[in-house]
């Protein structure tokens, strides 16, 4: 560790151990005068970088009855501000070859920009600029209702499967903010309003609620002077961080049916509550990773060996699990059953499965198998500009360290079979569920 | 969420002035073949890929379409010494990946491994190309999924609207048949078909190769020599093939709006016209056209008329794409039921309008300025690199190309595009198709 005057550097090495090599990349975290945290991860493969600003404020954040104003919002940031005009913002990034796009999740909303490395600072300048600056008018938000409105239609309304997923969730998360999906629901798009978007704006974007990563081609001395001159000096707000409710067992397992004449195989969805990093029973979470990936990760998992290979009870077959959220995560599956089989027997059968674990235990090999898998993905990952910035960036606003990444393969290695055990019985042992079936007659 | 979605097509259409680092070099084999190389060593992972030219489902036999989806979903399952189970065992073990994809054209082998498992990778995929073991009760499973699979695609109105598209304007010829095929054909499809399928498109004589990574032109030239030397050089002909249709596509049927109903809130538009080929001497300023037109994001102005001027769509798009048989400019939008003749109407007046009145300085100079400065950051990883040189050899672009195509672009002047888009840009000509609520 090193520490300047000013501020302490971080410097952590992010270290895949695969098959006794090792691979490394270091890794800098500091934070401005203001209390803006700062990610850089160094790359010299292309001339070019990855900037991208991660505010703490996403769909949870939401006022009740004003679900979309987060994603809406983050629309209007590439409207007009007091230094530039309506999309001034993305065409200044393209003139200069660059890519410029926006995401809104749960717990946050990510700016990014992909670019050539000596527009570094023309990036940030842009990006301050709006975190402050934004005028947001009547207009606009109108028009950009209708713009999210064509969004929904086309993600969810005009998807049956998204219509069941949206049901599923509002069982599983009951009252709590995931129960609401991030892009809203249609009448509440609708109602949004300009002191809405102002009120979300002023309440959320401010330096010390940001988080910069940059990566690529540059060096921690450029970024730092650079960052502090665009966005050091940016006033800060006293924000209030919203604190997730505690969210209950399910009481009872429920199944929802959509049906829609256009779905032409039926489909199963199942959502189990799990812990994610930074919820209660996050001890649990490096296990379910792995198990995950033991129970339906590919062609050598348990649920394909079983339901696809052996029992010819569906064609596909899947599980999922993803830790990195500030409240409960969800543990999935998902399966496509062949003609005539009954959903009940789906559903019977991963349950035995999932038994069969807990009791029996996994083979050593199934375990150093998709302990390998989750490590080489990792390695992967650093092919491209953005895929480490997506990672840390992800974490780091979701409120975890860039540590906790950065000691994630090793943890991943560590995983025994009891962990697993103990991670299977702590999220589906005497467990609730919220299954969807997905079907093309009332009746099917 | 995202504020749009980019188009990923896109990316192949802007390639650039070239990060200096890399440089394609040819590894010349002794089996007549060349092998595409870009060493890049600043990770411990290696990319390839081989096209098979003439292998994509435009060869296909008549009632067999999806015969070449068979056929790369089967090439991976079991071969040589080892089952199916024992190969994914051994691929995940050594995080190697191995999968096959295909377009109408071609059929690709995709391999990712790291550098310290290469031997093994180049041994497996060699064996899935020379030896797979077309297992009977594996292709019956490999068959109903292929069948799930289309079925599914078959739910989504972008895919419903996008076949209709092809089957309207390829009538009569192979392109006018779904990649993956239809139902009732992958129904039709044997073992046997795959056998002889594999026997007429896979082979040496028609790959295209390319590798990117940390891998030097010695150990490229082994592995080819150790492991893939051992495939078929069989000269694979375009032509020597049951199926007719195999010509080349001067021209679409005239245009047509084709309405598919489905109760759905939003409208799905796919629309299209003669594109223009890489030969022509306008393909570059077709392509400034175009990123003007509606392949910019929002800079371009169907995304400024349509979405931010009239909030009629998320999502509007066009680009250009060339196929062995013919090439096209393509696109879609959607929007609510309601907003569709709207939409429709503004979509053709901006053809009609770039047709008529051109484009500006500016426009033209944003578009150089983008397109110019955007490639190297459009080719950040191994992956892209690989699929974009494998892009370069089967368009026959050029092993200097990516020095070049910065000049290609510069040297277009607003005659040029003005000139194309009188050419291409006829509203009239518009094939149309649509699924959603007719009101």
């Amino acid at each position: 560790m090193i520490t300047s005057a000013k501020h302490k550097l971080l410097i952590l090495f992010l270290i895949v151990c695969f098959s006794g090599n090792v691979f490394a990349i270091q890794i800098n975290n500091f934070h401005l005068k203001n209390g803006m945290e700062v990610v850089h991860i160094p790359s010299k493969r292309i001339p070019a970088i990855a900037h991208l600003v991660w505010y703490k404020a996403g769909a949870m954040d939401e006022p009740i009855g004003k679900s979309g104003i987060a994603h809406l919002f983050e629309h209007l940031m590439f409207k007009k501000t007091e230094n530039l005009a309506d999309g001034e913002f993305s065409k200044t990034i393209a003139v200069n070859g660059g890519d410029d796009n926006a995401g809104t999740s749960q717990d946050y909303t990510v700016y990014h920009q992909a670019i050539a490395k000596k527009h570094l600072s023309l990036v940030m300048s842009l990006e301050a600029e709006r975190m402050k600056n934004l005028v947001v008018n009547k207009n606009s938000v109108k028009n950009e209702i209708d713009i999210v409105i064509e969004e929904r239609n086309m993600r969810v309304d005009n998807n049956p499967k998204a219509l069941l997923r949206e049901k599923m969730k509002k069982a599983l998360y009951r009252d709590h903010p995931y129960a609401t999906p991030v892009i809203g629901w249609k009448d509440e798009i609708k109602a949004l309003t300009k002191d809405d978007a102002l009120n979300f704006y002023k309440t959320y974007y401010s330096p010390n609620n940001a988080i910069l990563v940059v990566a690529g081609d540059v060096t921690i001395d450029q970024i730092k002077s650079l960052a502090e001159k665009h966005y050091g000096e940016l006033e800060i707000s006293k924000i209030e961080q919203k604190h997730l409710p505690k969210l209950s067992p399910l009481e009872k397992s429920q199944i929802i049916k959509q049906s829609n004449p256009s779905v032409k195989k039926s489909e199963f969805l199942r959502y189990y509550l799990a812990p994610s990093a930074l919820s209660e029973g996050n001890k649990h979470t490096e296990a379910l990773s792995v198990l995950s990936q033991i129970l339906g990760g590919g062609e050598t998992s348990r649920l394909y060996q079983k339901m696809v290979m052996d029992e010819h009870l569906v064609t596909k077959i899947g599980s999922y699990y993803d830790s990195i959220s500030k409240g409960e995560s969800i543990f999935g599956f998902y399966a496509i059953p062949k003609d005539k089989v009954k959903f009940e027997k789906i559903s019977t059968t991963i349950e035995e499965e999932i038994r069969n674990i807990i009791k029996n235990g996994i083979p050593k090999d199934a375990l150093t198998r998709a302990q390998n898998i989750l490590k080489a993905d990792f390695i992967y990952a650093q092919d491209g500009l953005k895929n480490m910035a997506f990672i840390y960036g992800r974490a780091i606003t979701t409120g975890l360290s860039a540590d906790y990444i950065t000691k994630w393969p090793e943890r991943i290695s560590k995983v025994t079979e009891d962990d697993i055990i103990q991670a299977a019985k702590y999220i589906f042992e005497n467990k609730h569920s919220v299954t969807g079936f997905l079907t093309g007659e009332e009746n099917d | 969420m995202t504020r749009f979605i980019a188009i990923l097509v896109l990316l192949l259409f802007s390639f650039e002035s070239f990060a200096s680092s890399a440089k394609i070099q040819n590894v010349e084999t002794k089996l007549n073949t060349n092998i595409w190389l870009i060493e890049d060593n600043s990770l411990p992972i290696i990319s390839f890929k081989i096209a098979f030219r003439h292998a994509g489902s435009a060869y296909e036999p008549i009632g067999k379409s999806g015969t070449s989806n068979l056929l790369s979903n089967m090439l991976n399952k079991g071969a040589g010494k080892y089952s199916n189970l024992e190969l994914k065992k051994i691929l995940e073990d050594n995080a190697i990946y191995i999968n096959f994809t295909l377009d109408k054209d071609n059929l690709y082998a995709n391999l990712s491994t790291l550098k310290e498992n290469k031997d093994k990778a180049f041994e497996i995929l060699s064996l899935m190309l020379t030896k797979p073991l077309f297992d009977k009760k594996t292709f019956i499973r490999v068959k109903s999924q292929a069948l799930d699979s289309v079925k599914k695609k078959m739910e989504k109105p972008n895919y419903i609207a996008d076949l209709r598209w092809i089957e309207e304007s390829f009538a009569g010829h192979q392109y006018g048949l779904p990649t993956r095929g239809y139902p009732e054909t992958i129904e039709n499809i044997t073992i046997d078909d795959l056998k002889k399928f594999m026997n007429e498109h896979i082979s040496l004589s028609n790959a295209v190769m390319s590798i990117v990574g940390n891998i030097s032109k010695s150990e490229t030239t082994s592995l080819f020599n150790q492991y893939l030397s051992k495939l078929p050089v069989t000269p694979v002909e375009a032509k020597k093939t049951d199926c007719p249709g195999i010509a080349y596509i001067r021209q679409l049927p005239e245009g047509r709006t084709i309405h598919i109903k489905k109760d759905i809130p939003q409208s799905v538009v796919i629309f299209g016209t003669n594109g223009i080929s890489y030969a022509d001497k306008d393909f570059y300023a077709a392509h400034i056209m175009n990123y003007i037109l509606g392949g910019g994001g929002f800079e371009s102005r169907l995304m400024n008329e349509i979405r931010e001027k009239r909030g009629l769509a998320y999502s509007v798009y066009s680009f250009l794409t060339t196929m062995s048989y013919t090439s096209l400019l393509k696109g879609g939008l959607g929007t609510r039921n309601e907003k569709l003749d709207e939409a429709l109407d503004v979509l053709k007046a901006e053809f009609k309008k770039m047709q008529k009145n051109g484009i500006t300085s500016d426009e033209l100079n944003s578009a150089k300025s983008y397109l110019t400065g955007s490639f190297h950051i459009h080719l950040d990883s191994n992956q892209k690199l690989v699929d974009f040189i494998s892009f370069i050899q089967l368009e026959e672009l050029g092993i200097d190309f990516m020095a070049k195509r910065n000049n290609y672009i510069n040297k277009v002047s607003l005659e040029d595009v003005n000139r194309v888009a009188k050419r291409l840009l006829n509203p009239e000509d518009l094939i149309i198709t649509i699924v959603g609520k007719k009101l």
